[in-house]
């Protein structure tokens, strides 16, 4: 049994075993994260001292958290422009969106009530391939991005952090969909 | 999360949820949006050749916060003058609804949509160009 050592201070991608850098292999990062819960599985501590087990805790924790950070693109994005020293969790660093650009949201947002309320399938469909397809090609960009980033490009940033941005509402529909979704199959089950 | 009376009174009934035309000189359009939930929200005012606010109209895709914050604002710019419109405050309408430091953002959302209301009908009129909210 390995010796266990108060919390880690270390980045998401280390406590995996990954390289520091937004491309990623999802079967790769699943992969990791197995063995890496394995290997802090509270069971395998279930004899240790109680000190012992709390550390292991706070371990499994870090560990979820890391996973749930890094298979996410958005998250990860937002991870890894952090250790960048950038933060966009902080408003101040909110870039001037285009208008036309929030126009669109709010239209789509509106057009996902009214479909919702006229239980519109059709609709509700096409208005999900549409954010899944904009969240697929912000991932793209990132991804060329995150690219350029590491080629030193002084512009990448900047870019980078309004994408993120930008990522955040389609991210809001697409959390939207998942609960309604949710909501939906749990009435249906209660029928 | 534990809503004050007047959330939830302004969500259950919001006051002035609707849209204006866009391309009336008259009206200032402000859309707003917080990155931090990735919700939205759009202003309307109907302004006077005086400046006066004649009404106001507001959809939000956001929270219980975000809804009760611009049903409330378009309560209170009814007849106010766009330059006393723009010193609005978010912390007026936390105060007013009681709102939790986690949904200060939600009202920083009205304020910053009555601002963008208000400079695009200055762009309109041709006026001098307020900054533009985003
Ligand atoms: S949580 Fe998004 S506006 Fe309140």
């Amino acid at each position: 049994m390995a010796a266990v050592r108060a919390s880690s201070s270390k980045s998401y991608f280390a406590l995996l075993d990954l390289p520091e850098r937004f491309a990623i292999d999802p079967a790769e990062l699943e992969r990791r994260y197995r063995e890496k819960s394995r290997h802090w599985h509270p069971d395998r501590f279930s004899r240790a001292p109680v000190s012992e087990r709390a550390q292991v805790l706070q371990r499994a924790t870090e560990l979820n958290e890391a996973y749930r950070t890094l298979r996410s693109d958005g998250k990860r994005a937002e991870y890894v422009l952090r250790l960048h020293g950038v933060d966009v969790r902080d408003e101040s660093n909110k870039p001037a969106l285009d208008p036309a650009f929030l126009g669109e949201i709010l239209e789509l947002r509106e057009e996902l009530a009214d479909a919702r309320v006229e239980e519109d399938v059709a609709r509700l469909q096409a208005i999900k391939s549409r954010i899944d397809a904009e969240r697929q090609q912000i991932g793209t960009q990132l991804a060329a991005g995150f690219a350029r980033l590491e080629q030193q490009d002084p512009t990448a940033l900047a870019e980078l952090t309004k994408l993120c941005f930008v990522q955040r509402y389609y991210q809001r529909f697409a959390d939207d969909i998942a609960e309604h979704e949710e909501a939906q199959a749990g009435a249906t089950a209660v029928l | 999360m534990a809503y004050s009376n007047k959330v939830i009174d302004h969500y259950e009934n919001p006051r002035n949820v609707g849209s204006f035309d866009k391309n009336d000189p008259d009206v200032g359009t402000g859309l707003v949006g917080a990155p931090a939930c990735g919700d939205v929200m759009k202003l309307q005012l109907k302004i006077d050749d005086g400046g006066v606010i004649q009404d106001a109209r507001f959809k939000t895709f956001g929270c219980g916060s975000a809804i009760a914050s611009s049903s409330l604002v378009t309560e209170w710019v009814k007849g106010m003058s766009i330059d006393d419109a723009e010193k609005i405050q978010n912390s007026s309408i936390a105060d007013e609804l009681n709102l939790p430091p986690v949904k200060i953002h939600c009202s920083v959302l009205a304020e910053d949509a009555i601002k963008a209301a208000i400079a695009d009908y200055r762009r309109k009129k041709g006026g001098p160009q307020a900054e533009k909210a985003s």
